[in-house]
């Protein structure tokens, strides 16, 4: 829970906030716990809420289509990735997420390591479901350009 | 659907897992929730001490499953109940579980003991919830190793468990409640 908190605020001492103000808020709110996920997928739901809360405070920003379509298309192709993914380390994927622009970073976080669709991305960063999937798909590319710049 | 770099780091996820809390984050959640939980007056919610205790049962639980190193502050007690058996089809996590919850239900039941001891006389029908759980823990691990969705039994293990841990919290809640009022009881006279 500790690391989804610190994909999302990449802050350490922001994340430990987080987790603070997440287990207080569930402790206040146990009444609505109904049951129907086990406890820790509900607690960890406040978590990562409140992560994003926290970062929306910080003011979210979706990067505009128009200003990253050029980096994009000046970057390697799509598979370059996959030629040389045999020898990339977990480190350097954590690090290349890490330096993802903060929009890209929370849709990838919540979507492929959390397991959230696109429909609840959208509802939770108050987004479209399709702005949600274009900044995914979006964020795949930065990240594969990332990744080679890495290697 | 996925593509390679997606499958890559969903089969390695758990190394993306670097960071860990400080210590001391515990002790200032534990705080605070100690302060909004007395902040609310001073009536006697036997729920919200109820809810309370499973949030915390549940957090450690949650911190046991999810952070191995929080074993490290789990005390070490004489464990009355090695449930575990040495089968391949045990799943490990289970395992950890279990021996969570044996240390815990050993210390409470250790700490009512003492009650006992003190000369306070205990509720039988909490002996009788126990043995009746205990029972039934017996039967569902007989379940796992025939069972085809061993989720569902494993569920209902640790339901088993943090019942059996509930109803000792709560007599130990009583326990502590009847201390206090005999100990009034005695200054004031």
């Amino acid at each position: 829970m500790f690391n989804s908190a610190m994909r999302i605020t990449r802050d350490y001492m922001e994340a430990e906030d987080v987790l603070q103000e997440a287990f207080v808020r569930a402790f206040k709110n146990i009444n609505s716990f109904k049951g129907d996920s086990t406890f820790g997928a509900w607690l960890k739901r406040i978590v990562i809420n409140t992560a994003i809360n926290h970062v929306k405070k910080r003011k979210l920003e979706f990067v505009e289509v128009e200003d990253r379509h050029k980096e994009l298309a000046e970057g390697p192709a799509a598979d370059e990735f996959e030629l040389h993914q045999s020898g990339m380390s977990m480190e350097q994927i954590r690090k290349a997420i890490d330096l993802l622009p903060e929009g890209y970073r929370m849709v990838f976080c919540l979507y492929l390591l959390e397991g959230y669709d696109h429909q609840e991305i959208g509802h939770i960063l108050g987004i479209s479901e399709a702005t949600s999937k274009s900044q995914y798909s979006r964020a795949k590319k930065k990240l594969r350009q990332l990744l080679s710049q890495q290697l | 659907m996925r593509d390679p770099l997606e499958k890559y780091i969903l089969e390695r996820k758990q190394e993306l897992d670097v960071y860990e809390p400080d210590d001391r984050l515990w002790e200032r959640i534990d705080k605070e929730l100690y302060a909004s939980a007395s902040g609310r007056g001073r009536t006697f919610s036997f729920w919200k001490i109820a809810a309370s205790l499973a949030l915390m049962m549940g957090i450690g639980l949650a911190l046991w499953l999810w952070k191995p190193f929080a074993a490290a502050t789990v005390p070490v007690a004489a464990q009355e109940q090695p449930v575990v058996q040495p089968q391949e089809l045990y799943p490990p996590e289970l395992a950890e579980v279990e021996a969570y919850y044996s240390t815990m239900i050993s210390n409470q039941k250790a700490q009512i003991q003492a009650y006992k001891a003190a000369g306070i006389s205990i509720d039988d029908s909490m002996f009788d919830q126990l043995e009746e759980l205990a029972k039934q823990y017996k039967e569902l691990q007989k379940e796992l190793l025939s069972t085809e969705d061993a989720q569902i039994v494993i569920n209902a293990m640790i339901q088993n468990l943090s019942l059996q841990m509930e109803v000792l919290s709560q007599q130990l809640m009583i326990l502590e409640q009847i201390k206090s009022m005999q100990h009034e009881h005695q200054t004031s006279l």
